[in-house]
């Protein structure tokens, strides 16, 4: 039973991850590969002001949002600067520097030793310390997130991100900065990842650097494109296809040593797929060109 | 003195292998417009390739032809069913980076599945090393620097025995208008991908007789190699070689005086400051306003 709660909670984290890197690449049309960078930027602030300064998560949450908008800020100068394929790699340089940062910047990261005893959050006295209490905690976050895009998506400036995505020139002669709607877009990303990377650091109690590198970005990205970027629906399925997809290995009765490198072969194989025939992913609206 | 001398034998050596990654990633890059990490997965396919037919046969010429032919050979599919049919529907530079991701994702998890994940080393590797003062060059430094340099002099010699190199720019300014000067360019995307494929086995080949291979170990080299395709701009193998030099000097001098762990931090900061500020290229020159 733990177990299946366990899967429950990762699969909450993921569907987190996807809808925030959808708020990126689906919304705003920037493809980026660090969302892994908002995610360990999260856990950190949250692993270290809990660890160090005796922080609760509720008040920890604050210091890790924060930390993410002033990154966020970053990648929307970059945002501002270059395009396309460019701003791909300008992200990916952050993503390799913020892995070399968490793994050297001893005092304060604990470099490849990570961070440990993180403690759990509470609610009204109660502590969340069991899968069920977590998958129960993250299912209440993730509806709220999912009910704040059902509410989101409708809103004005909604529509002028994805408008901004379109066709920037029609957004400059409509009188609006087009600049100013991608940072927004990428501060929403920025806070969506840092709750869930402070959801998985009281989770897991534990941090490193090797669970925010280059590969967990790609990984992020495949599970939004996969599912379809631009709605709802297209990230939450993609998270499912990967969160699940070991588990039907499983059942398959496949040895777990195989299974993991099957489960990335068919995920790489599908993203392959997907990019060739169905641009738009399995539920997309929207498609890189 | 001796210590700076040391690091920079070391790393014209370690510059040369990654120029050979390097000059094929931008090849591939310039010409197709693909920006091709799949090419670490072509890394060290290569190496495994050559790795396993040593272990069966103990021949190292029947092991390097083998391992050519299997790259040449993954490539070529690659080409055929991925990145050509992309390139036939105008997709743009993001799509083929995501499949390119895609690919080196199957390529890497299929040799985990076969071989491990665990380092595999050639058995009976060449050892020994000369010694002038306290400066010390191992055998295997040597050999890797004399195939190095024969690679990419027979690639310099293909270059201009086939004049690829002219079709190769054309291609790179218009893909259009090179087709409309009767040059066949999807036959040049293939033999520059052939090409540069040929070349990143052999510096994998090289790089596994010094320290083994591992499923993962072509990202590194490929993402270094991407940083001098951007850094150089221009399809010029001296320019490359040179970059990928002073890159390596650069890396083992953070090494050295740092940590090993900062090196790729440093070097991807240098390649965020080039796309910021110089997004042409630290080499660029003045066209003409009407080229420009």
């Amino acid at each position: 039973m733990n177990y299946i709660l366990h899967i429950l909670v990762m699969l909450e984290i993921y569907i987190f991850l996807a809808l925030s890197a959808n708020q990126k690449i689906g919304l705003s049309g920037l493809l980026s590969l660090a969302q892994a960078v908002f995610y360990g930027v999260g856990a950190y602030a949250s692993a270290i002001v809990i660890t160090k300064f005796g922080f609760s998560y509720w008040l920890a949450l604050p210091v890790a949002i924060s930390a993410c908008v002033i990154t966020a800020l970053v990648f929307s100068f970059i945002a501002g600067k270059v395009r396309e394929l460019y701003f791909s790699l300008a992200t990916l340089a952050l993503q390799i520097i913020f892995f070399s940062v968490c793994y050297n910047w001893i005092p304060v990261t604990n470099g490849s030793y990570g961070i440990s005893g993180i403690s759990n959050p509470e609610i009204f006295g109660m502590k969340i310390n069991t899968p069920l209490s977590f998958a129960l905690f993250g299912g209440v976050v993730v509806s709220l997130v999912i009910g704040f895009y059902v509410w989101f998506l409708k809103t004005p400036i909604s529509r002028l991100i994805q408008a901004t995505r379109d066709d920037q020139i029609a957004v400059l002669s409509l009188g609006k900065n087009p600049n100013y709607y991608k940072r927004v877009s990428i501060i929403l990303s920025a806070i969506i990842a840092g709750v869930a990377g402070s959801i998985y650091a009281t989770y897991t109690t534990y941090i490193d650097p090797s669970s925010f590198t280059l590969d967990e970005s790609i990984l992020i990205l495949s599970i939004v494109l996969i599912g379809g970027a631009g709605r709802i629906i297209g990230p939450i399925t993609g998270a499912v296809i990967y969160i699940l997809l070991p588990e039907v290995l499983k059942f398959l009765q496949m040895p777990d040593g195989i299974a993991a490198n099957m489960r990335m072969i068919l995920f790489g194989l599908l993203l392959v797929l997907i990019v060739r025939f169905k641009p738009k992913g399995i539920f997309g609206k929207f498609m890189i060109q | 003195m001796e210590t700076a001398i040391q690091i920079i034998l070391n790393s014209i050596v370690s510059g040369l292998l990654l120029s050979l990654v390097a000059i094929g990633f931008t090849y591939i890059f310039r010409t197709t417009r693909v920006f091709h990490l799949a090419h670490g997965g072509i890394y060290v396919t290569g190496a495994f390739a050559c790795w396993w037919t040593l272990t069966k046969t103990n021949n190292w010429f029947i092991a390097i032809a083998f391992a050519i032919a299997v790259v040449a050979i993954l490539i070529y599919l690659i080409e055929k069913t991925v990145y050509l049919p992309l390139n036939k529907k105008q997709s743009n530079q993001s799509i083929s980076l995501i499949a390119s991701m895609g690919l080196y994702v199957v390529i890497v998890n299929i040799l985990a599945l076969i071989f491990g994940n665990e380092n595999k080393t050639i058995e009976n590797s060449i050892s020994g090393s000369y010694e002038i003062g306290n400066i010390i060059l191992t055998k295997v430094q040597m050999i890797q620097t004399v195939i190095g340099i024969v690679a990419t002099a027979t690639f310099l010699i293909y270059l201009k025995l086939s004049k690829s190199n002219l079709a190769l720019q054309a291609i790179s300014d218009s893909e259009t208008i090179s087709k409309v000067f009767g040059i066949n360019t999807n036959n040049e995307r293939l033999k520059v991908f052939i090409a540069g494929s040929i070349l990143s086995c052999i510096a994998a080949i090289l790089k596994t007789l010094e320290v083994g291979i591992d499923p993962q170990a072509g990202m590194s080299i490929t993402l270094t190699a991407a940083v001098v395709a951007i850094l150089v701009s221009r399809m010029n193998v001296l320019l490359v070689i040179a970059f990928s030099i002073a890159l390596t000097i650069l890396q083992n001098s953070v090494e050295w005086f740092l940590d090993a762990q900062w090196k790729d931090g440093i070097t991807f900061l240098l390649l965020l400051l080039v796309i910021l500020f110089r997004t042409e290229g630290i080499i660029s020159y003045n066209l003409r306003k009407d080229r420009a």
